[in-house]
């Protein structure tokens, strides 16, 4: 059990390295080395923790160091220093090829459950606390970059009434007392679409307002908007894909390119519009408002299929449709909040009108 | 705070961001096979750095420590800094001997909770008092000098080389002249000034080190740092034209419309791509620069990297951590370290065994004082 270790001493006072060796018995470290003669006691020997295949240091209390690549030997009959146990844990995990791949499993699971789950969160928190007057800048910029696309309306001035008329009954009913801006604007190509910038602008296209020919239709694409805006969808995107973005530059430790990223936010709102998911958080808005404005929900049903119907073949640029739930699932979903409505408002008069 | 990622020679460690050599046939501590260098050696003597490091080791210790870290929701941090910092100084030889990283964790845990009340408190006051954010700044610009001189004091003080602490002995006033007097300069002429700022910030983190009583000096004129940051922003300028170019030819075949995010995409790569390789080519060009101008007493270093073999490497090295979403970050690392190393060397003008503790020779306890309560440690 007398094992003799080799290793380097340091006296602390120059580099020069003298070859020693040494053992441990009886509580002692020895050494017997000619002109480095120690007799230490192992409590005031101060050892390095274990950390891989890495030498460990033996640290005197009067400065002097052995360096010794002999560890795992070492090991049995160190008493350790503080904390002894947890370090050594430590390191029986790190030396673990098995603890590595379930760590690396986890690791990926971790990260893809805040990516998933708690991206959407933090993003709905934040976006719920920007504070108004930097929404209305984002949706400055935004409707900037769609101005750029989007032509000239083209609406005559009875349609455009109609439109605010619609806003004004379903603002009055659900308490809103922000107005938001409305743009019209003309799609081209026959396209019908309509979208909630931050900060309360929304912007619709001549050819919406046209396939809305019912009053009741209008409100119901309205009343989604408003939900989109209410809910600052906007914001919540654009946090989102920061967020996104703010992982991977924090990976890459590169953070420029963020801003180069943020500069692109409207393009990506205008081409992929919102997810799934705030589509129908904005039904579910809608569906409110039109009850309180006792709106006939058939209306909203009709201009969904109307929209399904108009919808390109092909997968192009502005699809309205494109990332919204299906129309069958969200008539579906329609159906069911008619069902629960109160009898009341079922039978409302539905004093919209066609033009 | 200002720092990139150029080198800073004072820790023996590369702590580069994106370091190289290969998973696969990485194994294998070449150091074993060197034979025993014996005296008389003459002078002067050319000794290599080795690099022990092993991805799969230092892979298993960087996973097993993360995890803790995000387990104990921080505070096991310092902890896993401290154990991935000793292995990745203690995995480098020179002249039969390892660097030892000596670091408290539960120092660096208090500098941690520092900083974090500080900005928990600019966080509160700056809500209740917005104007104290302005106070802020000022509180920030004076505390920096502070901050850098510790930290600087902090990482040397814990780095030791055959059983001697390195020291960093700067003062505030030499960090505040650098890193705010000369940062205003900076601003006065309108950047013009900056790559000899990068200058007088490698002097000033080298020039201040020392191993016992041995002195590290950067002795070096501006020139060579103007002409990496030409060649840099030479890279950017065509990327810039390169990428306008782009824009406005999509433009014109979109019929007037700007582009769409999917047609940027190619731009992004391409700007990215330019930034990327001009910051590493500064990187690999001062890297040789400052090592070979850098001198530890009569001794001196001699740095051979080759920018297009770096290049390739840190693309590599991207390219993976990208494509894992971050996972081979540790293989990145060790292929930089290795690579960086093994184009490094000591150039020992003498035997190095004359350096002794600060204080020896004239028989006075001044050497290990350096005082550390707060284990400040910020990346510079």
């Amino acid at each position: 059990m007398n094992t003799v270790f080799t290793g380097t001493l340091f006296d602390g006072e120059t580099l020069t390295a003298h070859p020693i060796r040494f053992t441990i018995e009886g509580g002692r470290l020895i050494s017997q080395s000619e002109g480095h003669e120690l007799d230490v006691a192992l409590a005031d020997v101060r050892p390095s923790s274990r950390l891989a295949a890495l030498p460990r240091y033996l640290h005197f209390s009067d400065g002097r160091i052995i360096e010794t690549e002999e560890s795992a030997d070492l090991d049995a009959l160190l008493t350790g220093g503080e904390r002894a146990h947890f370090t050594a844990l430590v390191h029986w995990l790190e030396a673990q090829e098995i603890v590595a791949a379930a760590g690396t499993l986890l690791l990926v699971a971790m990260i893809g459950a805040v990516v998933w789950w708690g991206l959407p969160v933090l993003a709905r928190r934040a976006a719920m606390a920007v504070p108004d007057a930097i929404e209305k800048q984002a949706g400055q910029t935004a409707l900037l970059t769609l101005n750029r696309v989007l032509g000239q309306s083209r609406l005559e001035y009875r349609d455009q009434y109609r439109v605010r008329e619609q806003l004004t009954k379903l603002l009055d009913a659900g308490g809103l007392n922000v107005r938001p801006d409305l743009v019209f604007c003309s799609m081209g190509r026959e396209f019908p679409n309509a979208f909630a910038l931050p900060g309360g602008t929304i912007v619709i296209s001549d050819e919406l307002v046209a396939l809305a020919t019912d009053d009741g239709e209008l409100a119901a694409v309205l009343a989604h908007e408003i939900g989109h805006w209410q809910k600052r969808h906007g914001l919540q995107s654009v946090l989102r894909n920061s967020t996104a973005l703010l992982v991977v530059s924090g990976i890459s430790g590169d953070l420029s390119t963020l801003t180069s990223f943020a500069g692109t936010i409207p393009f990506m709102l205008l081409q992929r519009g919102y997810s799934r998911e705030f589509e129908e958080e904005a039904d579910a808005y809608a569906v409110d408002l039109l009850q309180k404005a006792s709106i006939d929900l058939k209306h909203f049903e009709s201009i969904l299929t109307k929209l399904q119907n108009v919808r390109p073949k092909t997968g192009q640029d502005f699809t309205y449709l494109s990332t919204h739930p299906s129309t069958a699932g969200r008539i579906q979903a329609l159906r069911a909040a008619q069902s629960t409505a109160r009898p009341g408002t079922k039978s409302a008069p539905d004093n919209s009108e066609k033009h | 705070m200002s720092e990139d990622s150029t080198p800073i020679p004072s820790s023996a460690e590369a702590n580069t961001p994106l370091p190289p050599a290969d998973i696969g046939d990485s194994e294998g501590p070449r150091g074993e096979s060197v034979p025993p260098v014996i005296d008389p050696t003459p002078f002067p003597a050319e000794h290599p750095f080795f690099f022990h490091g092993n991805t799969r080791e230092y892979f298993r210790i960087w996973i097993v420590n993360t995890l803790l870290t995000l387990l104990s929701f921080g505070l096991y941090s310092a902890w896993a800094k401290v154990r991935k910092r000793r292995y990745l100084r203690g995995s480098i030889e020179l002249m039969q001997h390892r660097f030892e990283y000596l670091a408290d964790p539960r120092r660096i845990l208090v500098g941690n909770i520092l900083v974090a009340l500080m900005f928990l408190a600019y966080m509160v006051v700056g809500k209740v008092y917005p104007v104290v954010r302005f106070g802020a700044l000022v509180v920030g610009l004076v505390l920096l000098p502070w901050v850098i001189v510790r930290s600087l004091a902090f990482n040397a003080h814990n780095t030791s080389y055959r059983g001697m602490r390195f020291h960093s002995r700067q003062t505030y006033g030499a960090a505040g002249l650098t890193f705010i007097g000369q940062f205003i300069f900076i601003i006065a002429t309108l950047g013009l000034y900056y790559p000899a700022w990068v200058r007088n910030q490698k002097e000033f983190f080298i020039s201040g080190h020392q191993l016992g009583d041995a002195f590290f000096r950067f002795e070096s004129k501006s020139g060579p740092f103007y002409s990496a940051y030409l060649v840099s922003a030479l890279i950017v300028f065509v990327v810039a034209i390169a990428g306008g170019s782009f824009i406005a030819w999509s433009t014109f075949n979109n019929g007037g419309h700007p582009p769409t995010t999917q047609q940027l995409i190619p731009f992004f790569i391409l700007y990215g791509t330019g930034l990327f390789f001009s910051k590493q080519y500064v990187y690999a060009r001062l890297f040789n620069h400052i090592w070979n101008h850098t001198q530890l007493d009569e001794h001196r270093f001699k740095a051979t990297l080759s920018i297009k073999d770096w290049l390739k490497l840190q693309t590599v090295n991207l390219g993976a951590i990208i494509g894992t979403g971050g996972l081979l970050y540790p293989w990145a690392v060790m292929r930089s370290t290795r690579y960086t190393l093994d184009h490094l060397h000591f150039v020992a003008a003498g035997p190095i065994d004359k350096i002794s503790r600060l204080g020896r020779r004239d028989g006075s306890a001044l050497g290990e004082t350096a005082a550390e309560f707060v284990g400040l440690d910020i990346g510079l």
